[in-house]
């Protein structure tokens, strides 16, 4: 059997130029494509995404939005314009703050949102662009990434202002309508404790004029 | 530097953005002069040798730097806009961008945006560099340099979006920034220094 050798510079470089380095070219080119095809595809897919998001933040009835670790409002969706007044262009940037104006119960909330995750239907008021305090039930839920980083919140809100309206309305009958009741059984106290007087006053009559009947037969009886 | 010459020296730039940033241009344009304001800048970029849909865009395409810039320069004649508007314009584009709300998110401090800043450059452009120069918390101040070729209009433009970038990090109801180096004014880059209170 013969030594096998290493093959000489010469050969190396005829099989490389022969085979080794248009098939490295086409291996790369070919990762090259599918790394392209796979960018392409990553972006289409993206946009779909943004699309999707889109839509499905137009049509949300829910008054959302978008808030960084910063406390700044960051996004917003169409039902939150609508409640707010707020657009995006006016809102997305500013603090938190701006729409919660009694901003120590908003920064409660969202203290309270770092160790629960998720706080659901806090009553607080919301100032509007207009200046009109209206009264919402406030959702947050705070957010994180894939490896745990807290990234900001959502915050949902849903107007209960005439809600309140209706309550307060419904308290307030309930209120009068309980001092009416009230008032109704004083005044039957009253004629309770009246007939009541006037009972005993005509047992005690009654009385008096059995003891005067009896008093009246005895002298009778003397004559 | 007149207009025209600014728009000259814009198309011989180099490099790409995405098309994202051109979406954000028309969306602005859109909010401040309606759909009328949208078809004026579109019609002139059609005189200009340019024809532009940027509804048919995608937010992640590469397209040419220069074509963003010159829709800026462009509603910038067409609106007679001045450094305000433009500066407004550029404060106002990050909250139009699907990419920068989704980065935003991971701005999770100022430092921490000022760390990111030349990674957030990076996704929108393939040329440039922009250097997270210096940071002081005590001092609150932050200095970002950036190499860009871009027209003069395009500074003023870029000093509202650093300005917004930072004014969605920090937590003050004052900050400003300042354009302190400029590559069109003779500097090897331009600097722009971020203060708040």
């Amino acid at each position: 059997m013969g030594i096998r050798t290493l093959p000489s510079a010469r050969t190396l470089n005829v099989f490389l130029t022969l085979f080794g380095k248009p098939l490295s070219k086409q291996i790369i080119m070919v990762e090259k494509k599918s790394i392209k095809e796979e960018l392409e595809k990553t972006k289409e897919d993206l946009a779909d995404l943004e699309m999707y998001i889109e839509e499905f933040s137009t049509f949300l009835p829910l008054a959302v939005c978008t808030v960084n670790p910063v406390e700044r409002i960051i996004d917003i969706n169409s039902a939150f314009e609508n409640l707010t007044g707020y657009k995006s262009i006016e809102i997305v940037g500013e603090s938190v703050e701006k729409i919660f104006p009694k901003n120590k119960i908003i920064a409660e909330i969202l203290k309270e949102t770092q160790g629960k995750k998720y706080v659901k239907g806090k009553e607080i008021v919301l100032l509007t662009r207009e200046k009109k305090e209206l009264i919402v039930s406030l959702h947050v839920s705070k957010r994180e990434d894939n490896e745990g980083n807290f990234i900001g919140y959502f915050l949902g809100m849903i107007d209960i202002s005439e809600l309140k309206k209706l309550q307060e309305e419904m308290e307030n009958k309930v209120k009068e309508r309980t001092k009416q009741l009230q008032e109704r059984v004083e005044e039957l106290e009253r004629f309770k404790r009246l007939t009541e007087g006037r009972e005993m006053r005509m047992v005690e009559l009654k009385k008096e004029i059995k003891e005067l009947k009896e008093e009246l037969e005895k002298q009778k009886g003397r004559k | 530097m007149s207009l025209k010459e600014e728009i000259e020296k814009t198309m011989r730039i180099k490099g790409k953005g995405i098309g994202g940033a051109i979406q954000t241009h028309f969306h602005y344009i859109q909010e401040r002069k309606g759909e009328e304001g949208v078809k004026k800048v579109e019609a002139r970029l059609k005189e200009l040798g340019y024809s532009l849909d940027f509804r048919k865009l995608k937010a992640t395409e590469r397209v040419p730097l220069s074509l963003s810039y010159l829709v800026v320069l462009v509603a910038r004649e067409v609106f007679n806009w001045q450094d305000s508007d433009i500066f407004d314009m550029g404060n106002n584009a990050p909250k139009y961008s699907f990419i920068v709300k989704m980065i935003m998110n991971y701005f999770l401090s100022a430092k921490k945006t000022f760390q990111e800043s030349p990674k957030y450059w990076r996704k929108h452009y393939d040329v440039g560099e922009l250097e997270a120069y210096k940071f002081s918390e005590e001092g609150r101040y932050m200095i970002i340099r950036l190499k860009n070729e871009c027209p003069p209009t395009i500074c003023t433009f870029y000093c509202g979006y650093f300005l917004r970038v930072a004014q969605y990090a920090i937590k003050s109801e004052k900050v400003t920034i300042e354009e302190t180096k400029c590559q069109n004014k003779g500097d090897s880059y331009h600097e722009f220094m971020v203060k708040w209170e």
